[in-house]
Formats: C-alpha cells, structure tokens, sequence
C-alpha cells in the first residue's frame, strides 16, 4: 500500500491547503501553491478538496507504485508517462503494483500535482500535511520528497464509481494573467499616482520566485514615506512593495510578519494562477472590492460543488471547502 | 466619536485592525485584547489570527463569514472593550549560559556599553521582556524591554549559521533564536530551551506572554539540555499581575 520514489525532481513536496492556527507562533501555513489543481485533483479522486497530494515543481518525480491504487494529475502538464505510455492530465487513472510513472518537464506553467484515491498516509501534524520545510514540520518526515522515500497510502481503493466520468478539461495555464486584488492594507502609503501606475502596468515574475514569494520586475512604485512600517501581519496573496519599489507576491511559504507595506492583496480566487506563473510571466493588477471579490470566491465554489456532486455522488462535502 | 482604530480588507479572507503606529505596550495590549475577545466569542468562520506591535490580523472563511459580518462584530465586540486590561500575564523564565562558547559577542557588547561582562548579565537579566509578536521564523520572539545601555549595532557580516536556543542583541532589540538560521545579532548566550517542541505540538509561549533570563552555567545548561531532549523539562512560570 505504497508507492516508492525512484527520482524525486528538484522540489517535490506533500502539500493540502495549508496549517492554519498558527501563524501568530511564526509558522507559516504551507499549503499548495496552485490549490485550484488541488481542488481539481481531489474532485477526480472522490477525495475531500482539501486531501494532501504531491506538489512537483518544474521537473517531475519517476515512482514505482508498490500496490494497486487510483490516481490522478493535475496542474501544469509535465508529460506523465505510465509503463512507457503517455497519460492524460485531469484523468483518473488506475494503476498496479509495479506500474512505473514517471514526470517529465513542465513547460506551459510551475506546479503539477500527483494524489491518489484514499489520500496518502501522512500525518496530521498541527491540522495539516503539508509540509513546511523551513521548519520541518507536516508532511514526509518535514522536509521534500527525496529517491527511496516509500509514501503509504491510507486505505486500498482500486477502482472508484463512475470511473468513465472522472475526468475534466485541463484548465489553459496562461503566463499572462490578470490578477484581481483588493486594495490596501496600506494602500494610504501610496500617491494617487503610484496607485494609478500600479494598476495601469504591466509586471514581470523575476527569477526570485518560489513558494515564499513572488518578485516582480516593471515600474517602480514609491511610497510617500517610504516603504517601511511597523512590522506586521502577512497574508497569502498580499504584495509588498519593497524599498527599491518593487512588489513581491507573498505565497504559501512566506514569513508571517514583514515590515514593508502592502499596497493590495490578490483575491483567493486568482491567487492559484499566480502559483503558476514562471520567470517572464506578466501580470496586470485590476483593483476591486472586498465585496466583489466574495462574490467571485462564492461563485466559483458553487461551480466547484456542482462539478464534485456530479461525479461523487454519494459523497458530501458540506463540512469543508 | 471618532473610533480609535480602523479595519482594513487584506485580500478576500482576512482584515487587519489597526490601533495606530508606535511601539507601546499599551497599543499591543488593545491588541491581544481584541484577539482573546474574539476567541472567547467562538465565532465561526475564524481561521487564524497573528497579533503583531499594533495590529491583530483575522483570517476567516469568506464563505462562511463576510467581510459586512465580520466588521460589524468587531466594531460591536470593540465597544465593550473599551475599559477592559488584561489583569494578569505569563512570564516565561528561560535560563541561559552567557558568554563563552555560547555567547561569543558577550565581550563585544560589554566593551560597546563599557561596562563588564557580568554587568551585561545582570541587565539582560533584570526585566520582564513583552513578547510583542512572534514572526521570522517559529517562536522567534520581538521582545519589548531591553534596557537601552545595551544596545548594540548588529554585525556588519551576519553569520551564515546561529545555533538554535542563541540568544543576542540586535539595535534595540533582544531575542531568541528559536531554529539553527543565519542571523546578524551579538550573540550573548544560549537557553537549551525550544520555544516549541515538533514532538508535542506544543508551543511555549504566546505573543503577549512575557520572558525573563535567568544565568546559568554550562553544567545546569547540559542537565536541562538532557531534559529538554527527553521532552522532561518543564519550563519555569511565573504570573504577572497589572
């Protein structure tokens, strides 16, 4: 009941949606950074949206399944391969003891992620799997995923109902998005006319981005007094504009606190893209309103339930999102 | 009337209030006061809250609770708080090894106060430090308290390794690293205590809690060491009444 990594590409690690609770002792939530595919994973597989999967990260894991099991792959496609045969992305999919599935490239965005039916046998470790690396704590052993890490599953499902219809359209992953946000916290720091160029521009994903933080690259944005603030609390999405004026994307990775400010947050139902996005993406901010924005979240869960209960039937999902 | 804090949206799932811009253990009180309010409401739909110098972030569930809701109970909870002080605080009694091999900038900041390595101690020593906040990395504590003779510039190389449990000086500020990292602080001592412990979960002390320093020398640090390992050390306490 196990699967054995064979190579474990460069940053491959168990990640759900996040450890919350604990931000104000310095840990930050984790979590994937793409939870859309996730979410899409773990509809596929008639998970709760929220199981831990595998989150790969340009160059993708070779395993050998040890045991029957039910898979899927979301996310950017990276070429999987299954016993020398192409598999399709958003495709549930069954697999046999010493099947061998192996990744390739991501070239269209960042992040794929690999999950199974019944979840994998990690443990809970302060209300999530996901592992925080920084601090060793959740998912495998605390840290990566590393060659001859054998990952057990939780319970034996081979086959799941209505196997036929468990698949979707994979979702076009653009690398260049427009991203809605929320203006502020400290969007009063800013000149009308930084705010203005802010918004009006185009940004580019720097070489500085990763899983704490997304460094961008256009026009220079300054604060009217400056970029530092009493430190903090930090929040997934919120961009900081740093001292030489440029914004950073914080992501799931992120320090909890920080002591520049932040002209506006990305809204929960487009941050995933951003977990996308590669060197050379551009990104265009459209400000909107903390209202606006709810209805965005509300509208695309219920499109997500209603997709959920039609291929998992006999399941609920009221208790979580 | 005018309020004398403000609420800003962060993103879709979370709000900052705010209660003006200093340091001030005033401030940072109307802070964990607000927090501890609202976990004593229960309400659903919170998620997490990280209390910071002068502002408590609240992340919640916009599907559960609207960003309307939310700041509506806040404004109603913060009304009734108006003349409410937390009566009494923990202090956190964290021994420490000073100088020698665990504090190899004793000496620096000793010469940099002019004042000997013993009178350092004795000041690091001598306050409640408020945990204003906690952030950087697990446990790493923003303490509020340092008397001002010792304050030291931070080195103007950091160090790529500083031992977890290293206690230092950085400007005004004093602390503990709570996980081996890179750090540019003086390094003074170190407490074989771990702020939280991966095995248990538990988290030792919260913002809003306070620590003190107590010396050590290097034979009790090696008895608790022991003990800390075993997961037997039970950090002393005290309670702190305002």
């Amino acid at each position: 009941m196990s699967f054995t990594v064979i190579s474990a590409g460069p940053l491959s690690s168990i990640q759900d949606l996040g450890r919350m609770g604990y931000q104000e002792s310095g840990f930050s939530p984790s979590g994937a950074a793409d939870t859309d595919a996730l979410k899409a994973l773990n509809l596929l597989l008639n998970n709760d949206p929220g199981e831990a999967a595998v989150e790969m990260t340009l160059l993708g894991m070779t395993i050998r399944f040890d045991s029957e099991c039910v898979f899927a792959v979301t996310g950017v496609d990276d070429s999987p391969v299954m016993n020398g045969v192409k598999l399709p992305m958003y495709q549930a999919v069954q697999a046999h003891a010493g099947d061998e599935l192996s990744f390739g490239y991501a070239v269209d965005g960042v992040r794929t992620y690999f999950g199974i039916a019944g979840g994998f046998d990690i443990p809970v470790s302060m209300g999530s799997r996901s592992t925080g690396m920084k601090f060793s704590v959740g998912g495998y052993h605390g840290r990566k995923l590393a060659a001859g890490d054998v990952i057990s599953f939780r319970e034996i499902i081979t086959e799941l109902p209505n196997m036929a219809l468990r698949k979707m359209d994979p979702p076009v992953i653009s690398q260049q998005v427009t991203l809605r946000v929320v203006p502020g916290p400290q969007n009063e720091a800013f000149s009308e006319e930084s705010l203005a160029l802010f918004f009006s521009r185009t940004y580019q994903v720097s070489d500085n981005a990763d899983r704490m933080g997304i460094r961008l690259n256009g026009p220079r944005i300054k604060a009217k007094e400056g970029s530092d603030i009493i430190s903090d609390a930090t929040a997934n999405g919120a961009i900081q504009i740093i001292n030489e004026g440029l914004p950073i994307i914080l992501m799931q990775d992120r320090q909890t606190t920080g002591g520049y400010a932040k002209i506006a947050c990305v809204i929960s139902a487009d941050l995933p893209l951003a977990g996308q996005l590669k060197p050379g993406a551009e990104i265009h901010f459209e400000p909107i309103t903390v209202q606006k924005a709810q209805s965005v979240l509300r509208m695309k869960e219920v499109k997500y339930k209603r997709t959920y209960k039609k291929i998992n039937r006999r399941r609920s999902i009221e208790k979580s999102i | 009337m005018t309020e004398d804090f403000r609420i800003f949206p962060v993103g879709d799932s979370a709000v900052t209030v705010a209660f003006g811009n200093e340091i001030s253990p005033e401030l940072n009180g109307r802070v964990h006061a607000l927090k501890n309010a609202i976990l004593m409401s229960g309400w659903t739909g919170i998620r997490d809250m990280n209390p910071t110098y002068c502002s408590l972030l609240i992340n919640y569930d916009p599907l559960t609770l609207t960003y309307q809701v939310l700041t509506r109970r806040i404004r109603r909870i913060m009304r009734g708080l108006k003349d409410v002080k937390e009566n009494s605080s923990r202090i956190f009694l964290l021994p420490v090894c000073y100088g020698g091999k665990y504090g190899e900038d004793l000496k620096d900041v000793a010469a940099l106060a002019g004042i000997s390595e013993e009178e350092v101690v004795r000041r690091h020593t001598a306050p409640d430090y408020l945990i204003y906040m906690l952030g950087f990395l697990p446990g790493f504590s923003y303490l509020g308290g340092l008397d001002p003779s010792l304050n030291t510039p931070r080195l103007k190389v950091p160090r790529t390794v500083i031992p977890a449990g290293s206690v230092g000086i950085g400007g005004a500020q004093t602390g503990v690293y709570p996980l081996d990292s890179p750090g540019g602080w003086r390094l003074i001592g170190r407490t074989p205590v771990r702020p939280y412990d991966p095995r248990t979960e538990m988290i030792l002390y919260h913002a809003g809690d306070y620590i003190r320093f107590f010396p050590i020398d290097e034979a009790e640090y090696r008895r608790i060491e022991k003990e800390v390992e075993a997961g037997t050390y039970v950090c002393p306490e005290e309670r702190r009444y305002v």
